[in-house]
This record gives structure tokens, C-alpha cells and sequence, in this order.
């Protein structure tokens, strides 16, 4: 059974049409979400639970012009960035617009650590291209931006984490 | 150097309770929805209570009946024509609803009119008396000299 006919399965009731598309969907999810969100990392499960309700309200509506999995992505940037904006503005999370969180790099991080100091601007586009093989047509629709806007961020964030990356080595080096 | 990303996990596992919550939350808020049996069972029966309760209590008409009383003359004797009576109640069924011939007297409690005897009666129903006389009219009791006293039942409150 193909996922469209999963999903309608599901739209009519069926918990384990439901059940097949979320082991499909929800280990890559959480992956994203959980990079995405960084040091609120806490939050992934509940978002990845608002994220599947979320898609289950509005996939009556959902055209399948893209992949089910591209379009809860997109769901589940929306819902990343409300998390951190909210975190940002109760001063306890990330800044959506610097480039590198503030804090100093741990000697013990390692690349996962790296992407989790990128600015989540960056960091949506990094995860979604280089981890999770979005094309740039796709990331866009997804963020809402032009496949550019996609392609300049990326160039950005390849560069902060190579400047994060090379502080690393240089203060292990010293 | 260009960090390699290609290597990061893409999937991570999910916390085992996660699938359980994600189900209760959509039998609560999305499609798994369950029907709502009960209140639709409850549902059923208030409007099957209603529905009864109004064919009950809905007004209803009922025809008033009449009494044919067949009253012998000098020329006919009990039991005088009983099948010919029994065929016109046959073809007048619809509105015949029972009819017996009447013994002898057996005691007058109280005093009554002297007369004919009477010898039999029709049970019958007609829309009004018009109708009810109509009827009577063609009962065999009149073409063989006998009398028909036509009353209408009262009807009884309670019924």
C-alpha cells in the first residue's frame, strides 16, 4: 500500500495505517526536530506529537505535490521555530538571527555540538540539505524563502561551522 | 576542509512511549476519533421514546358506533332469515362489527315500554348517523316486516 492510500486509511479511521506511517516518518523526524531545536532538545518528543496532530488536522487539505515527508518537515520546522522563538523570548534559548550562539564551544564537542551552536536560521537549512538530502526547491517551500535565500544559508552555515570546527581544533591544538 | 555531514545519523529512535501517547492523542483530537456509541444509542431510544408517545397521545379519529336493534313483529319469529342476516353482515364488514340474535327473555328488572320483542342486534360503525341509518336501511330485518330502532353508543370517556 502506497503512503497516499496509508494516509486516507488513516483520515478514515485506520490506527494501523497510522501506526505504518508514523514508524516510516517519525525516526527521521525526531532527528531533525532534535537537531533543530538544539539545547531544547527536551522538547522533541512533544513536538514531534504536535507535529503528527498537526499534520492529521490538515492533511484533508495536504495536495501531495511534494513527498509526505517533505511536507511534515515543513511542519515540523514551523513548529521548531515556535519553540525557540518562545524559548528566545523568555531569554532562556537561541537567537533566531546570530549566526553562533553565544556560549563557548565545550573541548569535548563534537560535530552534532558544532550544528547545535549554528543559529537557527542556518541550522534549518544545514540539517534539511546536508543531513537530510532536501534539495533547495524543497528547503524553500518548507522555510518559506527563495531556493537563493536557501543556497546563500547554506554557503553561511558550511562557513560558521568550519570557523566553529577549526576554533575547536586550534584550542585542542594549543 | 568542507565538514562531512553525510555521516550524522538521518533517523534517531523515538521514546518508547511516544507512539503510545501519539495514539490517545489522536483517538482524542484526530481521525482515530472513536464513534460516539453511547450517546447515539441514548439518542435513539429518547426519539423512539418521543416517537411512541406521540403516536399514543396523537388525536385520533375514531367513528361512532351504532346499535341496530331488531326488534319481531307478528310476522317474523326468532331465528326467521339467520343465514340472509349473516351474508349482509358478510358484505357489509367494513362497517358490521359483530351481531347476535337475541332469546327469549330471560328477566325485566324495572319497567320497560310494552312492544315488539327484541330478537337480534348489529354491532355497527358509520362516520355519522346519516350514514349509520343508510346502512340500516338495507338490512334484511326491514324487508321482512321486522323494526330497527337505530342507536348510537355513547362513547366512553376513558376509551
Amino acid at each position: 500500500m502506497d503512503e497516499r492510500a496509508q494516509a486516507e486509511n488513516f483520515l478514515r479511521g485506520d490506527q494501523s495505517s497510522f501506526v505504518m506511517l508514523h514508524r516510516a516518518h517519525s525516526p527521521a523526524l525526531y532527528a531533525f526536530i532534535t537537531r533543530l531545536l538544539g539545547r531544547h532538545r527536551e522538547e522533541a518528543a512533544d513536538a514531534l506529537q504536535e507535529v503528527w496532530l498537526r499534520a492529521a488536522r490538515d492533511l484533508p487539505r495536504f495536495r501531495w505535490q511534494s513527498s509526505l515527508r517533505t511536507w511534515l518537515f515543513g511542519i515540523a520546522v514551523n513548529r521548531c521555530r515556535e519553540i525557540v522563538r518562545l524559548a528566545s523570548r523568555m531569554n532562556v534559548g537561541d537567537d533566531l538571527d546570530e549566526a553562533v550562539d553565544p556560549l563557548p564551544l565545550a573541548t569535548r564537542v563534537d560535530l552534532e555540538r558544532a550544528i547545535e551552536r549554528l543559529s537557527l536560521r542556518y541550522r534549518e537549512v544545514l540539517v534539511l540539505h546536508d543531513i537530510h538530502q532536501h534539495t533547495h526547491g524543497e528547503i524553500a517551500a518548507m522555510l518559506g524563502i527563495d531556493p537563493g535565500t536557501s543556497k546563500s544559508n547554506l554557503s553561511r552555515a558550511r562557513a560558521v561551522l568550519r570557523e566553529l570546527l577549526a576554533d575547536h581544533g586550534a584550542s585542542h591544538g594549543a | 576542509m568542507e565538514p562531512d555531514l553525510t555521516n550524522l545519523p538521518r533517523e534517531l529512535a523515538v521514546p518508547a512511549d511516544l507512539e503510545r501517547n501519539l495514539l490517545r492523542a489522536m483517538r482524542r483530537h484526530g481521525p482515530l476519533r472513536r464513534p460516539l456509541v453511547l450517546p447515539a444509542i441514548t439518542a435513539a431510544i429518547v426519539i423512539l421514546a418521543a416517537s411512541a408517545l406521540w403516536w399514543n397521545a396523537r388525536p385520533r379519529h375514531v367513528e361512532p358506533r351504532y346499535m341496530l336493534l331488531l326488534y319481531d313483529t307478528a310476522t317474523l319469529a326468532p331465528g326467521d332469515h339467520a343465514a340472509e342476516y349473516a351474508r349482509w353482515a358478510r358484505e357489509h364488514h367494513g362497517s358490521v362489527a359483530g351481531g347476535e340474535e337475541l332469546g327469549t327473555r330471560v328477566a325485566t328488572l324495572g319497567r320497560t315500554r310494552e312492544g315488539e320483542p327484541l330478537g337480534g342486534y348489529f354491532l355497527i360503525q358509520a362516520r355519522d348517523d346519516a350514514e349509520a341509518n343508510a346502512l340500516a336501511r338495507t338490512c334484511p330485518h326491514v324487508k321482512h316486516g321486522g323494526a330497527i330502532v337505530v342507536r348510537r353508543i355513547v362513547p366512553n370517556p376513558g376509551s
